[in-house]
């Protein structure tokens, strides 16, 4: 745990770096700066999009305290997570209602369900070196 | 010294300008990312299959809603600013605040940006920044997760950078298990999660080796002299060159040959000693300026010294744009 505390800030990055293109693109589609097939929602009003680009940007929001590990960087980053949760459960109640109780178990299901147990067994193992308001050392 | 950032400033647009900048495997890039584990492309290609990292990345987009250009664009635009994150964040580490535009100017003389610009499409930038920080951590499961990913990016030339940064530093024991569970993973999905296991490299080069030695040998020293261009200057010092240098600029002057590649090949090959002259010379520009053949220059000769770099492309030697000459008549 103690690496990954070190190292947030990276994981944080990466995550943005595989996340905020898509959500860029959707954004663009959105807005129709991109020819292409829509969401069917009205401009910026799809869930999935809204809890998305919000996610995205919390998540930028925490990266500059997180090296210095701030208390406030945590939040940012637990409040991203309860927004992964929001597009999560959005998606799965709207896969759920188009293909019945098999889309639980369907790899689309399944993955973001792994991996936002997995953040959040890191966002809770990682707390206790982000208790500081003013930030700590960096850690070794 | 205090002029160098203002150099640094000046000398690079006009070097990106000047070399300009090009895209390759284009064609490679949409069949791979469009099905990553089957086996499509021609056998002369297939050896890219062997370095994943920037195909699955571009699939993993596309699998998001990206169309095949904007997953490139998006893949190699994040490359590029990558390479100059951790470009920027090593010359700081290893030249400190103070030195790093100078570092930065030395580095120029070099064809590594030449080598990053013009070959968009390759994982080249990936690979590089992967080692950039490899350079500047201490943390050895770090190093150890760093060298898999330089793996993943690009087997062979990366398995080359580990050899040379460990004949340079000495072997490190997080580099080394790094490198093996690098290649454990790379050999796994080359023989069992693609559908078929596709040609390597080394058959290219079998196949094709007297041919490439006859072409190299028609015009060794032209070769050499592109290789590392400007920056030959630097490291082709008494001072300089020790055994330990010389045996990684041999490594590297092999794989050139077997590849007909002199200049990325080479450069990549010899970026673990491209950094540790960096060093060097910015040291000596704190103490008055680099001792050239016992005279003291400047670093505003350094900075005029980048644009002297020369390309070779099958039988023409590229200067910058337009500017060429034919070696066969």
């Amino acid at each position: 745990m103690i690496w990954l505390a070190a190292h947030l800030s990276w994981v944080v990055w990466a995550l943005i770096v595989l996340w905020a293109p898509a959500v860029l693109y959707a954004v663009a589609i959105d807005l129709r700066l991109i020819a292409a097939p829509g969401s069917g929602y009205p401009t910026l009003r799809d869930p999935a999009l809204v809890t998305g680009v919000l996610q995205v940007a919390l998540m930028a929001a925490a990266l500059p305290g997180l090296s210095v590990h701030r208390g406030r960087s945590w939040r940012l980053l637990a409040a991203a997570h309860v927004m992964w949760l929001a597009h999560f459960l959005y998606s799965v109640v709207s896969r759920t209602r188009l293909d019945g109780l098999r889309a639980l178990r369907a790899p689309e299901t399944l993955w973001p369900l792994g991996g936002l147990i997995a953040a959040a067994l890191v966002l809770f193992g990682v707390r206790r070196y982000f208790q500081r308001e003013g930030g700590a050392p960096a850690l070794r | 010294m205090r002029r160098a950032p203002t150099l640094a400033l000046l000398m690079l647009p006009a070097l990106v300008w000047l070399y300009g900048w090009r895209t390759i495997d284009t064609v490679e890039w949409r069949t791979i990312t469009a099905a990553p584990f089957a086996v499509a492309l021609d056998p002369a290609q297939q050896f890219l299959y062997g370095s994943p990292f920037t195909f699955l990345l571009g699939s993993y987009y596309q699998r998001q809603g990206l169309t095949f250009d904007a997953a490139f664009v998006v893949v190699h635009g994040a490359g590029l600013i990558f390479f100059a994150a951790t470009l920027f964040h090593c010359l700081t580490t290893l030249c400190s605040a103070s030195g790093r535009a100078a570092g930065l100017i030395v580095l120029a003389g070099s064809p590594l940006l030449f080598v990053v610009l013009t070959w968009i499409g390759k994982s080249d930038p990936y690979l590089l920044s992967f080692y950039l920080l490899l350079v500047c951590t201490r943390s050895p499961f770090t190093q150890a997760l760093l060298a898999v990913l330089m793996i993943a990016c690009h087997r062979e030339l990366a398995t080359a950078i580990l050899i040379a940064h460990s004949i340079l530093y000495g072997p490190a024991r997080a580099v080394v298990y790094g490198a093996i569970a690098g290649l454990t993973g790379s050999v796994a999905f080359t023989f069992f999660l693609l559908q078929s296991v596709p040609a390597s490299r080394f058959d290219f080069m079998l196949a094709n080796a007297a041919d490439l030695l006859r072409r190299v040998a028609a015009y060794p020293l032209t070769y050499i002299v592109a290789a590392l261009g400007p920056f030959w200057l630097y490291l082709a010092r008494p001072s300089a060159l020790t055994a330990r240098r010389v045996v990684v600029l041999i490594m590297a002057t092999s794989l050139a040959v077997l590849t007909f590649d002199f200049t990325r090949v080479f450069v990549i090959v010899s970026t673990p000693l491209l950094l540790v002259i960096t060093r060097e010379v910015v040291d000596e520009l704190r103490n008055g300026g680099m001792v050239f053949w016992g005279h003291r220059v400047g670093l505003g000769v350094l900075a005029v010294l980048a644009f002297a770099q020369l390309q070779i492309a099958g039988a023409k030697v590229l200067w910058v744009r337009g500017v060429e000459w034919m070696l066969t008549r």
